[in-house]
């Protein structure tokens, strides 16, 4: 939970103009990982080879059949099935926390980049303070007024990162800002709101698509450490950080239980990382100019 | 000058206050009592209205912030509910453990991050450099208690070459200290390492498209040569940003690893701090954080001037 | 174009730059805290202070244990950590309970009872002494027990029996009581029944000085209790010239840190899957015992629809206890039928006064008109009762019975919504507390029953003429409350103790005390 990202990767080849016209093949793996959680996801409401909160002991601890293709956990649960109906939680996960990142921490970067000198200082002070105050305490505190549960914690952790959004958004703003059109704009007598959204949001809107897939995999990694510490998905909502949590004291009679959520969990971070990547690459204005 | 130094005192107070009356606030809307949690399910109301009362927790919620900003003022955090002992005392002892825990995991990220971001780059388009990439995006993709477990699989439970968890303070037993230390440093720094080697190799990447460097390289300069002389100063300031940033967030961001290690440190005492309702610490260990990680943010702001001569007007 | 070897050297060289510089680092970062450090590392050599008595051997422990004590004071914070760690190796009381959780002597000799069961004559041993020199004598028993109204943690009620206690000479105390209580001697057997020495009562948080074998040579809150040998102890020495408990929050830390030989014991281990590895290990030994713990699912009558007696029935024929034990403790646990753990002397087997049988559980609800219900359970965010709920959930799900669940963060949320407001329907907890079936009298207690019959013979048990009386009434309160299950006692939690084969005399049956260290040694 602590990747914070401000500088997204960069795979494009440095002389390569023209070749970028070719498929990028960074956003390609990114696009197939992520397609496949969100596949499983809309998948899942529709099928399931089993409902992944039926406990049946009887069953428990069986490895990989035909029946039951990734075997049973200690409850005699399907892991398939949960792992299918785990990507739910997943991306619930992933997008509120980059959601209410989003919401608070886009505005405030637009006001601080576009803004006078004292707007700008108060607010990235304000930001300070949000970057410095642990989104585990706000993730505590919201658990225990509105009951545990990942959507809680997100909305924590959405709180938590905003500051990289603001900070993204500021920094695009400030790029803008000193532009011939904005100054156009501005002159003609345009609102500030008008500015904003009709010239700032698109030309930041390729950044913060990149810091959105970014804060994406944090997020879900999020889910997972706070499983760990009791305060992710409450049971029974099927979710991979809770599998892990629940089967690590299997790790030495039965390994599996901890390879399939971790291998999901792993696999889902890293197609949204290179999504994020492969986005950069694409929609980086100043690649534009560059090539 | 002075006046910069002031106005940067003055903001660092004030950032302080504010977070003193978020933290207040959120605590007092925080759902759960000290006393009750201190005395369970075996004891009567009676008793616990009687324990508030000691604790002085049913005077006004004003008296008692006005009191806790009091006691700040003469570098006094208070005594914590739970452990009657100084809050000053717990959060001083968790902060080393974490401070050491953190900043030697920084340095093996470091170690880790700047060569292999700058492979990465230089190899750009070639095997290596496709290989070194894909390692740092799984590492930075595996859960961090996943790691942590296996190392401890690997090099505790199997090889019985370091202990399992716990820690051993530096003055009891410096080998000792070394030992413990190893595997929870390992376990943070790799997955830092992995983070801040993909800003490196994007800022190396950055640099060589630069002009000055096409023009060191026409001078003759091989790309590695014209990176190491030219390039390295200017992509260290987006790195130093992205190390800055996560070292303020390992100190509470750590504690998952704190927890599979059985490491004493402030994110582990800040979550049994919260389970206890231990307001008074929980105060206290937030302040501090605060306090760290905007001093954090001073020292890279001027760390930029320090590498960066043109930033040093225009901040 | 000989570039790329250029390159491959030069990074070396740096890397090895970069470790000398990491090296160096942490070198300085470690003297520079080793300053720091000083007043909170009291020696840990191990060295027992020179001790000269007759071959006292120089064996060490370390045990890894659960939840850490919150502090040192028992007398102000709950918690079964602080007595399990304390009672009977550092404070010792009149007497106290073995591995059977019977009475047995301790700084009582013996002791006589009057025929009208008010009067408790005790002959104290002599020539005891508290660790820090003070005698301990007939006064310190006033003292103590006069004390215990003012304790606010573990009940101070339970012996609220006491009069008045008279100090007849240093070695004979006399516990005068209003009305007779079969449960005394138990009561002073557990933490209530603590000697303290009066000159040391100001700071119990963070100093215990008892009259026991060990003395607290440091506590490291939540991470270490390291405990010595007291040289003055005036019982048989204990073999360990020093011990250490360490605290682990989740349940792999500790059997992980006796794999790579960090810790010799581990006790009250919640990682009940790993017994077959350890068993299999012929440097390990396992051993399984009872707790004291009662693990209840409780069905608050107060609120419908739990106060139709029918549906509390139906809900407990509904869930099968016997997959709960299975997930939960790898079938090692005692299903259980009553809120009576196997070593109380009025236990009998109820586990199959209702089978898993969901037809009845149906035919229940039916004939209570809840055919189809759906009902609010309160689960502590702990892995077994994360476990239990997801059980229960779907066991009710097949007789038409929706169970919501609701996560709360244990101790603090579910104290306060659960506990102290009894705001539940369902709720689920382990309850380590010794006896208490009697907190079933209580209509206030979270259990929110109040059933005048059961709180006559609980009062009635508790004066009965002698054991068998006693515990036949108590038979009775078993009956009434497993009839009526305000509560379906799902099982008694195992006790697994994994420990390098070197390691002898730790009782595995836990009394819900005390880790007596008294008689362990480890002659590694």
């Amino acid at each position: 939970m602590t990747a914070v990202s401000l500088l997204p990767d960069n795979q494009s080849g440095t002389d390569s103009g023209p070749v970028r016209r070719r498929a990028n093949p960074t956003l390609v793996a990114g696009a197939v990982l992520v397609g496949l959680v969100v596949l499983a996801c809309v998948v899942s409401f529709f099928w399931l080879p089993y409902d992944p909160t039926a406990v049946d002991v009887t069953i428990r601890l069986r490895g990989p059949s035909g029946l039951h293709w990734l075997g049973t956990d200690s409850f005699g649960h399907d892991i398939a099935s949960v792992i299918i109906a785990g990507s739910r939680t997943t991306l619930l996960v992933g997008v509120v926390a980059v959601a209410v990142a989003a919401v608070i921490g886009v505005p405030i970067g637009i006001v601080a980049g576009s803004s006078g000198y004292r707007a700008d200082t108060w607010l990235m002070r304000w930001n300070d303070i949000m970057q410095a105050f642990p989104a585990l305490l706000l993730a505590i505190t919201f658990g225990a007024i509105w009951g545990g549960s990942a959507v809680t914690a997100m909305f924590a952790l959405g709180i938590g990162t905003a500051p990289a959004f603001a900070r993204v958004t500021r920094s695009g703003t400030l790029q803008v800002m000193s532009r011939e059109y904005i100054l156009a704009a501005r002159a003609s007598g345009r609102g500030w709101w008008f500015t904003a959204v009709r010239h700032i949001l698109p030309n930041v809107g390729g950044v913060l698509i990149v810091q959105a897939s970014v804060n994406f995999a944090v997020a879900v990694l999020a889910e997972a450490a706070l499983s760990y510490l009791g305060l992710g998905t409450p049971a029974p909502t099927p979710s991979w950080g809770r599998m892990l949590q629940e089967s690590q004291t299997y790790v030495f009679s039965d390994p599996l239980l901890i390879v399939w959520p971790g291998c999901a969990i792993a696999l889902t971070v890293l197609g949204f990382n290179l999504l994020g990547d492969g986005l950069r690459d694409v929609l980086d204005p100043r690649l534009e100019r560059e090539g | 000058m002075a006046i910069r130094l002031i106005r940067r005192a003055a903001l660092f107070v004030l950032t302080l206050l504010v977070a003193s009356i978020v933290v207040f606030g959120l605590l007092a809307i925080l759902p759960g009592d000290v006393a009750r949690t201190m005395l369970g399910v075996d004891a009567t109301p009676q008793a616990v209205a009687a324990l508030r009362n000691e604790m002085g927790l049913d005077r006004p919620l004003v008296v008692r912030y006005l009191e806790w900003v009091g006691g700040m003022l003469h570098g006094d955090l208070g005594t914590s509910y739970v452990t009657h002992q100084p809050v000053a005392a717990a959060v001083s002892d968790h902060l080393q453990v974490s401070l050491i825990l953190v900043i030697s995991a920084m340095i093996i990220a470091i170690c880790v991050a700047l060569p292999v971001g700058v492979f990465a780059a230089y190899g750009q388009g070639r095997i290596s450099g496709a290989v070194l990439s894909a390692l740092s995006q799984l590492a930075v993709a595996v859960p961090g208690f996943l790691a942590g477990l296996l190392l401890v699989i690997v090099f505790a439970v199997t090889l019985h070459w370091l202990p399992a968890s716990g820690w051993v303070a530096p003055i009891e037993g410096f080998g000792d200290f070394l030992r413990h230390l190893l595997l929870p440093a390992l376990s943070l720094g790799l997955i830092q390492g992995a983070i801040l080697s993909r800003y490196v190799r994007s800022a190396v990447l950055d640099i060589m498209r630069e002009d000055f460097m096409r023009t060191a390289r026409s001078k003759g300069l091989t790309p590695f040569r014209a990176l190491i002389r030219h390039g390295l100063r200017n992509a260290l300031i987006p790195v130093l940003t992205i190390t800055g940033i996560e070292l303020a967030a390992l100190f509470v961001g750590a504690i998952v690893i704190e927890s599979v290690f059985v490491v004493p440190g402030i994110g582990s005492l800040l979550v049994q701090s919260v389970q206890n309702r231990d307001l008074i610490q929980i105060q206290g260990i937030v302040m501090v954080i605060v306090a760290i990680v905007l001093v954090i943010n001073l020292l890279v702001d001027l760390l930029y001037a320090v590498i960066d001569p043109r930033l040093r007007t225009s901040r | 174009m000989s570039k790329p070897t250029s390159a491959a050297v030069r990074p070396a060289r740096r890397l090895r730059i970069a470790a000398g510089t990491l090296l160096a680092g942490i070198a300085l970062l470690a003297a520079a805290c080793s300053a720091g450090a000083g007043d909170n590392a009291g020696g840990t050599d191990g060295s027992n202070n020179g001790s000269t008595s007759g071959g006292a051997s120089n064996q060490t422990l370390q045990v890894g244990l659960g939840a850490a004590p919150a502090n040192l004071d028992m007398t102000q914070t709950a918690g079964a950590a602080i007595p399990q760690a304390l009672m009977y190796n550092v404070y010792e009381g009149l007497v106290k309970l073995d591995g059977k959780a019977a009475v047995q002597p301790l700084l009582a000799k013996s002791w006589t009872i009057s025929s009208d069961r008010l009067t408790y004559d005790f002959q104290l041993q002599s020539g005891v002494k508290f660790s820090n020199g003070d005698p301990f004598t007939a006064s310190n028993v006033k003292f103590s027990l006069d004390r215990v109204p003012k304790w606010k943690a573990n009940t101070p009620t339970y012996l609220a029996a006491i009069k008045s206690v008279d100090a007849v000479s240093d070695t004979e105390v006399k516990i005068n009581l209003k009305e007779p209580d079969n449960n005394l001697l138990f009561w002073l057997a557990g933490p209530l029944g603590a000697m303290f020495d009066p000159n040391e009562v100001s700071n119990l948080a963070t100093t215990a000085i008892g009259t026991g074998p060990y003395v607290v040579d440091r506590y490291n809150t939540n991470e270490s209790l390291i405990l010595k040998r007291n040289d003055k102890y005036w019982g048989t020495e204990p073999k360990l010239s020093q011990v250490t408990l360490r605290y682990y929050a989740d349940a792999n830390a500790p059997v992980n840190a006796l794999r790579s030989g960090d810790i010799d014991a581990v006790y009250e281990s919640q990682a009940a899957d790993q017994v077959k590895q350890f068993q299999s290990d012929d440097r390990y030994k396992v051993e399984i015992g009872t707790t004291q713990g009662i693990t209840v699912m409780s069905m608050n009558p107060g609120k419908a629809p739990f106060n139709d007696k029918r549906v509390r029935q139906a809900i407990v024929y509904g869930v099968d206890r016997k997959a709960i034990d299975t997930a939960v403790t790898e079938g090692l646990g005692k299903v259980l039928g009553a809120p009576v753990p196997p070593t109380d002397p009025w236990y009998s087997d109820l586990a199959d006064k209702y089978p898993y049988d969901p037809a009845k559980a149906k035919q229940l609800l039916a004939a209570a008109g809840k055919s189809k219900v759906t009902v609010d359970f309160n689960v502590p965010n702990l892995p077994y009762c994360q476990t239990i709920a997801q059980i229960v959930k779907s066991d009710l799900s097949k007789v038409g019975v929706t169970v919501n669940l609701h996560t709360q963060e244990f101790p603090a949320v579910w104290l306060d919504k659960t506990f102290t407001q009894k705001d539940y329907q369902l709720t689920v907890i382990n309850h380590v507390e010794s006896r208490n079936i009697f907190n079933y009298g209580d209509p206030d207690y979270y259990w929110n029953y109040n059933n005048p019959k059961v709180q006559k013979l609980l009062s009635r048990a508790a004066a009965a003429p002698g054991d068998k009386p006693y515990a036949d009434d108590m038979k009775q309160v078993v009956d009434v409350l497993a009839d009526d299950v305000p509560g379906d006692w799902l099982y008694n939690a195992p006790n697994i103790v994994f420990a390098k084969k070197s390691v002898t005399g730790i009782s595995a049956n836990d009394n819900g005390v005390s880790l007596d260290l008294t008689g362990v040694s480890n002659p590694s």
